[in-house]
């Protein structure tokens, strides 16, 4: 049972990444043996907190304290020394080693006559999962275990190193309602042990059932500490969206006009619900929802490189062209990815080379030449550098040499000056600082003022009541809810998207 | 230092020339030796030319020695059988033109690593070329035309140094200044970003496959053209020469990737070294020694270069 003696202590933490202020005085304090919730919404802070503890980052300014003593983990490995252990969400086992071989990864093995003691490792493991995990196979490679069964190695993985801290990240977003059930019972027994645990969920009932105390963060502070007897669950809900409501602060009150895409029945996701929704001229439409919600995915199946559609989504009264990006940029359509380094961006070539890669074909000299005139690509450089105040030095400059905000506004950018009807962006603002943040956002609303629709994905609850028409809630492949931008605040919005987690969730399948 | 870096590879060749030069003024040094030696890194060039394409995308042709044995053996079957000049050159290549595609559709549409599909392409094409030839070299039927396209000189320089010099004008705009090119090094710097930006991955990987193919079949004829005969595996030695000069011209201009005139750079540091060695009587087996002794050192040069200039 928790006692008052701290184990950890941080204090006043803050963190920033460039002129993005990840951490901004977090306050946390756990106590020996006791289940610790950490919730707050996309972005609040809890991974970039959960990277200083463990030492991946170093926070700029602030104090941690393990046991009264300064707590400054040079990375991963010296923070499992000094006793603590994070269970990150994607699962980092080996898939053809079995549990007891992946519980030994990065660890000394035991030594017989100079080999590897396969029955001493065994005999260690067992022992420690008599008692958490009676009947996981210990024997069997990963692979052909289910995430459940994976998360218990993890932390039987932690409990052999004798953790007294174990931060468990999301640790039930994929698993069944009986895992659920049994990984619960696992932390409860962990605690009972003397294992101090932190536990980071977007799940609020299993806070509710499993925390001791929770901690709730909102834009990289610590909001409130509070022992969860004392909490509703709308009181929780409140503190992580901070009330947030700007009704109609940028809205243009216009009436919708037609509309530009119509998703009418598309089977989609694991359990091919059929989803239906509506972009219409003018308009901003938010998909709003956790990761993993499958809001990327749809994106990414309306741009061709999903899963094929078939005359479930129109543009126009017309069917999606059938060739792919290539096709559905001819269709007055536009697409700007999620991860600006992985998918959006060649990150070694020249500002030029990335700008007018998606329209190449627009910069002939001779329209019968296939080749870009390097006059009309420096005058559409210029063009951009001067309407998105890019921060640059020549166009021939690796893109890299910008920053993520210039690198962002030009891979959104690069679009504009083309007709586009239709333009669909994956969390078109993340990672870039307040400045460019304002300047996309000026150039979706000049884009919907033009008559263009817009569907943007995004887990800033902010960004999206500031700019939406209509926000789409989604979870687990659906949409849940949709409510209109002017007249939600974010309790509303919040309160939709955690009404769903009742339900049994999805087993992962991957 | 951004100079060193900027052409150190250039520099090199320079520098092998300068001390060849020094160590052999009568022979080496001689415009006629010099000249000879772009008539003998010529066919090289060309395959490391086709290569380039493929290089470009991040993947691997290993079936280009192959493919150009096959290009000569096929050309002398249809010589024997009577055809013309002008058909033999379009069957060779339109042949070449279908297996690399097919070696492009395996990685491209099948995703299997290229250096797998390529490697069994090249050991099938071998098979078919012993097949074909019986394993025996061929030779005559071919027509002085023929010949004549790879014999010789023209304005003053020898025939195949312009096939070369032809080859590389036109992978060069091709890759620098085209937008199918400018696409091929979108693949190649990220693919996944090309894709999403509606750059058509499939098809324009396949064509660079099936191009590279194409130039390691022109090869074949040239080959077989200068000399008027063709073996089953008479294109043997391309292969590792080949990808060693784009490899050195990866280091020499634009940020690491392959590009053409670093790949002529290469195929002459090659050439150079081969023929100076010959000049100053060192055996050929050092030579070998030499050359990828050279190509490591090249290569981490760079990258010292390379550290140093990010700091």
């Amino acid at each position: 049972m928790p006692t008052d003696s701290p184990l950890l202590a941080v204090e006043a933490l803050s963190k920033r990444f460039g002129g993005v202020v990840a951490l901004d005085g977090v306050d946390l304090t756990i106590r020996l043996g006791e289940v610790h919730g950490l919730v707050g919404e996309n972005g609040a802070g809890k991974s970039t907190l959960i990277k200083c503890l463990s030492g991946v980052h170093e926070p700029n300014a602030g104090t941690m304290r393990l046991d009264e003593a300064p707590f400054s983990p040079d990375g991963p490995r010296d923070a499992e020394r000094l006793g603590l252990r994070v269970i990150h969400q994607e699962l980092n086992l080996v898939p053809g080693f079995s549990a007891i071989e992946n519980i030994f990864v990065g660890r000394r093995y035991p030594k017989r006559l100079g080999l590897v003691d396969r029955s001493a490792m065994a005999q260690r493991v067992r022992a420690v999962a008599a008692d958490l995990a009676p009947d996981l196979p210990l024997d069997r490679p990963i692979a052909r275990l289910t995430t459940g069964q994976c998360q218990l190695v993890e932390i039987l993985r932690a409990l052999i190193s004798e953790a007294r801290l174990v931060i468990m990240d999301e640790p039930s977003a994929s698993l069944s309602k009986g895992e659920a059930d049994r990984l619960h019972g696992v932390v409860r027994r962990l605690r009972d042990a003397g294992t101090a645990v932190l536990f980071v969920s977007h799940r609020l009932d299993e806070i509710f059932a499993l925390c001791d105390r929770v901690t709730v963060l909102r834009n990289g502070r610590t909001v409130a500490t509070d022992t969860t007897s004392a909490m509703t669950r709308d009181d929780l809900v409140h503190l992580m969206s901070g009330g947030m409501a700007m009704p109609g602060r940028h809205r243009a009150t216009r009436p919708p006009g037609p509309p530009v895409l119509r998703v009418d029945r598309l089977p989609f996701g694991r359990r091919r619900t059929p989803l239906s929704f509506a972009v219409h001229k003018g308009e901003v439409v938010a998909l709003y929802g956790l990761i993993g919600a499958g809001r990327s995915r749809l994106l990414r199946t309306l741009w061709g490189v999903g899963e094929p559609t078939a005359d479930q989504v129109t543009t126009d009264g017309g069917p999606l062209s059938k060739s792919g990006p290539a096709g559905r940029i001819r269709q007055g359509i536009a697409f700007a990815p999620e991860d600006r380094r992985t998918q959006g961006l060649v990150m070694r070539h020249s500002i030029a080379a990335n700008a007018t890669l998606p329209r190449l074909d627009s910069f002939r000299g001779r329209s019968w030449l296939p080749m870009p005139s390097a006059k009309r690509v420096g005058a559409f450089i210029a063009d951009l550098r001067q309407r998105l105040d890019v921060r640059m030095g020549r166009s021939s400059d690796p893109i890299a040499t910008l920053s993520g905000g210039n690198q962002q506004k030009l891979m959104v950018g690069r679009w504009t000056p083309f007709p586009i009807r239709l333009l669909l962006l994956d969390e078109p603002t993340r990672g870039v600082d307040v400045g460019a943040k304002a300047e996309l956002h000026r150039v979706m609303r000049d884009l919907a003022a033009g008559g263009a629709g817009i569907l943007m994905a995004s887990s800033d609850l902010e960004e999206v009541l500031d700019i939406a028409d209509r926000i789409l809630v989604m979870a687990d492949g659906r949409i849940v809810a949709e409510l209109a931008g002017a007249e939600t605040d974010g309790d509303q919005v919040l309160a939709a998207l955690f009404a769903t987690e009742r339900q049994e969730p999805e087993r992962k399948t991957a | 230092m951004s100079v060193l870096n900027r052409f150190g590879t250039l520099i090199a060749l320079i520098v092998i020339i300068a001390v060849f030069a020094a160590a052999s003024p009568g022979g080496f040094a001689q415009i006629g030796n010099l000249v000879n030696i772009t008539q003998q890194m010529s066919l090289l060039a060309i395959v490391a030319i086709g290569a380039t394409l493929v290089m470009v995308l991040g993947e691997f042709d290993l079936s280009v020695s192959a493919m150009v044995s096959w290009g000569g053996i096929v050309a002398v079957t249809l010589f024997q059988a009577g055809v013309g000049t002008v058909p033999v050159f379009a069957i060779v290549l339109l042949s070449c033109l279908v297996i690399g595609s097919g070696s492009g559709v395996l990685v491209a549409r099948f995703r299997v690593p290229s250096f797998i599909a390529t490697l069994a392409m090249g050991t099938i094409l071998g098979g078919l070329t012993f097949w074909l030839s019986d394993g025996a070299t061929l030779f005559g039927g071919m027509p002085d035309g023929f010949r004549d396209l790879a014999r010789g000189t023209a304005l003053g320089l020898p025939v195949l140094t312009w096939w070369m010099i032809a080859a590389g004008l036109v992978v060069w705009l091709v890759l620098d200044r085209v937008e199918y090119g400018r696409r091929l090094y979108a693949i190649g710097g990220n693919r996944e970003a090309a894709l999403l930006a509606g750059v058509p991955v499939r098809r324009d990987s396949i064509l660079a496959f099936a191009l590279c193919a194409a130039f390691a079949g022109l090869v074949g004829l040239l080959l077989t053209a200068r000399l008027g005969s063709a073996h089953p595996t008479g294109g043997g030695g391309f292969l590792l020469q080949a990808y060693a000069a784009v490899f050195l011209g990866m280091t020499a201009f634009k940020n690491g990737e392959p590009n053409v005139p670093g790949t002529l750079v290469g195929a002459a540091i090659i050439a150079v070294i081969a023929n100076g060695l010959t000049i100053l009587g060192v055996p050929a087996f050092l030579q070998d020694v030499l050359t990828g002794a050279i190509i490591i050192a090249a290569v981490l040069l760079r990258r010292a270069a390379g550290r140093a200039s990010r700091e």
